[in-house]
């Protein structure tokens, strides 16, 4: 009688393949779709607003933006993100105190990236904040549009912050704990100890987090559209890449792979799904060797990673 | 820790050479440690509190909506049409009534439906991975896994709105169909149903890695106590793997809920463009009938910021998706936190 | 050769295990006599617990075991290719060196076991079952009042019992015991000893020990294993007193092991 449970199995191993399939046939169908689209032309020219597929341009500007952005807020989560995980991992003890910041932070990893965004638009459109972004006249009840690089870099880290804190901090965890004694035994100050044995011991761990951060960074859309805006092109004073206009360009909208296949998608207004499945490979490729570097970081240092 | 600062302190006091300039040195230092200490803590409490100051800015902005309409906010439907008016409201006569329903139902109805589908499949590969997989795919398996998790959401929108609504518009949708529902909806394919599969894709590999970690944490020798018992391997799977991993299960479909809550931008490509209130006595075509859901609304009806009524409006849908998220999380945390207890007390 | 009368139960010819490239055993042959307690004995690491394995077919589990030669029980080879491996585990059960009880309730870990092998059994019946293989393992009386506890809050000694009820109830006609008593105290030993004499004349009992006093009291038949190879093997009282080869008279005398 229990030899009849073929049935189970059959059901687990088509569970296991169909999860094969669907992941093969997407990565398939965007090489397929968007392979075509991708020239040195493609993704070398700008952008343009034209509704007639052949004449729209580009992706350079969304390449350059995406690029630009992922510095940006990985350079402003970095810091933030590493100081925390040290503290956790070196400095706070086990007390009810801490796990209430551990709560804290477990939970920032779970609300959604359109909460960012929204709560990025909040803080960016007060008046205060007006140096981040342009300020928009006559737009009722805000005085400044709270869109721009600068805004969504920093909504960007903020909503990256969780998950690099915890990559960074297994990976100070899995130091062993016998170079930290030897450091002790040479009578290093703990500071000293820190910066100078144990974060280089847990580098390739950290660049993992960081590159983690990174593909969350350039994968997200929800923040993209609210806080840095629809337009495809850089919309500071122009030519953006003068020097005295870089800082009028990260006060300005832009765009980023991710906003560009929306926008070209036919849910957006552009309306060229050719060109949207040649943004989305070339987003989906970037984002896989970024994965391949983890793993082969991986390798290396036992870090687990993020879900 | 403690006693290595008092070796530090020693080593330092060990060799007073010009006493005084080694105590001022050593000052000096101690200060500059317990400065970096602070210096640390204040970023860690700042990231801790970053989840307070987000309830903070986003339920501010969403408190006159919510005074305006009360707990109607999310029993009352007629989203779109209020929208319209608030937004076309004249400045001195702005217009405060929202009624929510259908995104809220909208939100509820994907999630449920992604779920239904992502929890078997998601739990057969687990499975599958842990328990049947000959070695040779495991490799292949694990990596495609990771990939799908890696996949940015505009992509599974986009995909989903080239392929999977197209499909569902030519073979599921009739004329007939369509036609009785003119009244209600445009049935165009974007539907619950493609949101369904867009988002259990998008919500099947976080399911499948914290399920497949629960079923690996599983002792072996509860399977092999099993096995020695007689016990085939699908019902030691069934009755004693599966119990034992159960929290961790749960603890993964917990979180893979607040990702398919929260999840805007896919859905907002799939899911259709009206706060359509689907309605189950329509029959199966409830799941071919477009909705919206709180997430995607807010990216739809963005353009709708500047008027402070809809940015309200849209705030309070943001409340809704924050509120719901933080207690999952918490939810979460609480079950593995009990899987934790659990694995200490068998060991 | 049969040594005692019994009629043989399972019989070994030429074994011999792999883990990937390591040799675990060499050319164990030897029969396990039906309604007897057989002792193994050996130094650790020695491939005491893989031979018990063996006969239950539990190194499947583990990816890299190989193995050459037969075992037949009953006269049939378990590892033929179309033998059902779970009816074999059936026959064989087997108890093992740390307690494992699953973490449910007292009861339901010897109801599990009952009800997989016969479906359908009835509420009455069960609870017979369950009461009388605690009852064999001298644990009722200790447990009687909280069956729905967790199996976990019991002591190391009671769960061990417990996993030898769970055997016991599934009726196995041989019972593997991999070191039960290793981490048990004294009473829970002399309990596990009884039980075994008083009911080997229901099951075969094949005992793993490092307790050569346990050896001595319980087992008919003693196996002595030393570097993969069963040394000598025998009626427990010709091999204590009077042991063919010297390697086994140095382990009896405690030279090593
Ligand atoms: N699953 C396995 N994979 C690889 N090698 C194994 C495995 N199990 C056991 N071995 C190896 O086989 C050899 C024999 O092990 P075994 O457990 O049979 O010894 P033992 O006689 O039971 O020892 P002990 O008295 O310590 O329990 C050991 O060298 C061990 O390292
Ligand atoms: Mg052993």
């Amino acid at each position: 009688m229990f030899k009849r449970h073929w049935l189970a199995y059959a059901a687990l191993w088509c569970s296991g393949l169909i999860t094969m399939l669907i992941c093969l046939g997407i990565v398939l169908f965007l090489v397929v779709k968007g392979a075509h689209a991708i020239s040195w032309q493609f993704l070398f020219t700008d952008p343009l607003p034209s509704m007639n597929e052949a004449l729209s341009g580009g992706i350079l500007t969304p390449l350059i933006g995406t690029v630009l952005l992922t510095t940006l807020g990985i350079v402003c989560a970095l810091p933030w993100a590493g100081a925390t995980a040290i503290y956790l991992a070196e400095y706070a003890g086990e007390n009810q105190f801490v796990n209430a910041l551990r709560t804290g932070i477990d939970v920032l990893a779970g609300v959604p990236t359109i909460v960012f965004a929204i709560f990025g638009l909040a803080v960016f459109t007060l008046p205060q904040m007006a140096m981040f972004s342009t300020i928009v006249e006559g737009v009722d009840n805000a005085q400044a549009f709270g869109r721009s690089f600068l805004v969504a870099a920093i909504t960007m880290a903020a909503m990256v912050l969780p998950f690099v804190i915890k990559s960074i901090e297994e990976a100070i965890r899995s130091v062993p704990p016998s170079y930290k004694e030897a450091s002790y035994a040479l009578g290093a100050s703990k500071w000293n100890t820190i910066s100078c044995v144990i974060l280089p011991a847990a580098r390739a761990g950290i660049i993992t987090g960081v590159i983690l951060g990174i593909g969350r960074i350039a994968g997200d859309t929800a923040i993209i559209w609210l806080c840095l805006g629809g337009s495809m092109n850089m919309g500071g004073q122009q030519p953006w890449w003068m020097p005295q206009h870089w800082v009028s360009t990260l006060r300005h909208t832009g765009s980023t792979l991710t906003s560009y296949v929306y926008f070209s998608s036919p849910a957006g207004e552009g309306n060229s799904p050719g060109k949207a499945f040649g943004a989305g490979l070339v987003l989906v490729v970037f984002i896989l060797l970024l994965n391949a570097v983890v793993s082969y970081l991986g390798r290396f240092t036992a870090i687990k990673e993020d879900q | 820790m403690k006693e290595h600062s008092d070796l530090t302190a020693a080593l330092a006091t060990a060799t007073p050479t010009t006493a005084n300039t080694v105590t001022s040195a050593w000052r000096l230092k101690q200060f500059k440690e317990k400065a970096i200490e602070y210096l640390l803590a204040t970023f860690t409490v700042m990231s801790a509190i970053l989840i307070f100051f987000i309830m903070y800015f986003v339920i501010r902005r969403a408190v006159p909506v919510f005074q305006a309409n009360g707990i109607g906010f999310i029993l009352r439907g007629g989203w779109d049409t209020q929208f319209m008016t608030s937004w076309q409201a004249p400045a001195d006569q702005p217009s405060w009534i929202f009624g929510a329903l259908p995104l809220v139902m909208g939100t509820i109805y994907t999630t449920v439906g992604a779920l239904l589908i992502a929890v078997p499949l998601g739990l057969g590969c687990a499975i599958f991975l842990v328990e049947l997989c000959p070695p040779w795919l495991r490799v292949p398996l694990t990596t495609t896994v990771r990939l799908l998790a890696a996949i940015p959401s505009v992509i599974y929108g986009l995909v989903g709105l080239i392929v999977v609504v197209p499909v569902i518009a030519h073979t599921l949708i009739t004329n007939q169909m369509a036609m009785n529902m003119i009244n209600i909806a445009a049935l165009d394919g974007t539907s619950i149903l493609a949101s369904m599969i867009v988002l259990s894709i998008m919500i099947g590999p976080i399911f499948i890695a914290l399920s497949s970690d629960a079923l690996r944490a599983v002792p072996r020798s509860y399977k092999e106590a099993a096995f020695a018992l007689g016990i085939s391997q699908w019902r030691t799977i069934l009755k004693v793997m599966l119990p034992v991993a159960r929290k961790g299960i749960i603890a993964g479909a917990i979180l893979a809920t607040g990702r398919a809550i929260g999840e805007a931008i896919a859905l907002s490509m799939v899911s259709g463009g009206v706060a359509n209130l689907p309605d189950f006595q329509h029959g199966l075509v409830f799941f071919l009938e477009p909705v919206r859901t709180l997430a995607s609304a807010i990216v739809n009806n963005s353009e709708g910021m500047i008027v402070s009524t809809c940015e309200s409006a849209l705030f309070a849908c943001a409340t809704l998706l924050l509120l719901s998220s933080v207690a999952l999380s918490v939810m979460a945390t609480w079950v593995s936190g009990m899987v934790r207890k659990g694995v200490r007390s068998h060991v | 050769m049969n040594m005692g009368g019994n009629a043989s139960k399972i019989v070994v010819n030429d074994l011999s295990c792999w883990y990937g490239p390591q040799n675990v055993l060499q050319d164990v042959s030897m029969e396990i006599y039906a309604h007897a307690i057989t002792g193994l004995i050996g130094p650790s690491g020695c491939g005491k617990t893989t031979f018990l394995r063996t006969l239950n077919r539990l190194n499947d589990l583990a990816p890299s075991f190989r193995h050459q030669g037969q075992v037949l029980l009953d006269g049939e080879e378990i590892y033929q290719p179309k033998k059902d491996v779970v009816m074999v585990r059936r026959r064989v059960g087997m108890v093992f060196q740390q307690p494992n009880p699953f973490p449910i309730s007292i009861f339901d870990n010897i109801a599990l076991g009952v009800r997989e092998q016969q479906p359908g059994i009835k509420k009455k019946e069960l609870l017979d079952i369950v009461v009388n293989s605690l009852q064999r393992v001298y644990l009722w009386e200790e447990v009687k009042g909280s069956m729905q506890t967790s199996a976990m809050s019991l002591s190391g000694g009671q769960q061990q019992r417990l996993c030898l009820a769970r055997v016991l109830a599934v009726r196995p006609e041989i019972i593997l015991l991999d070191e039960p008593c290793s981490s048990l105290d004294p009473v829970s030993t002399a309990k596990i000893e009884e039980m075994m004499l008083r009911y080997k004349n229901e099951y075969t009992f094949i005992v793993v020990t490092h307790n050569l006093g346990q050896a001595r009291r319980v087992s008919d038949y003693l196996g002595f294993f030393l570097n993969g190879r069963l040394v000598e093997y025998g009626q427990t009282i010709d091999v204590v007193v009077n042991p063919r080869e010297r390697e086994t008279e140095d382990y009896l005398v405690g030279n090593f092991g």
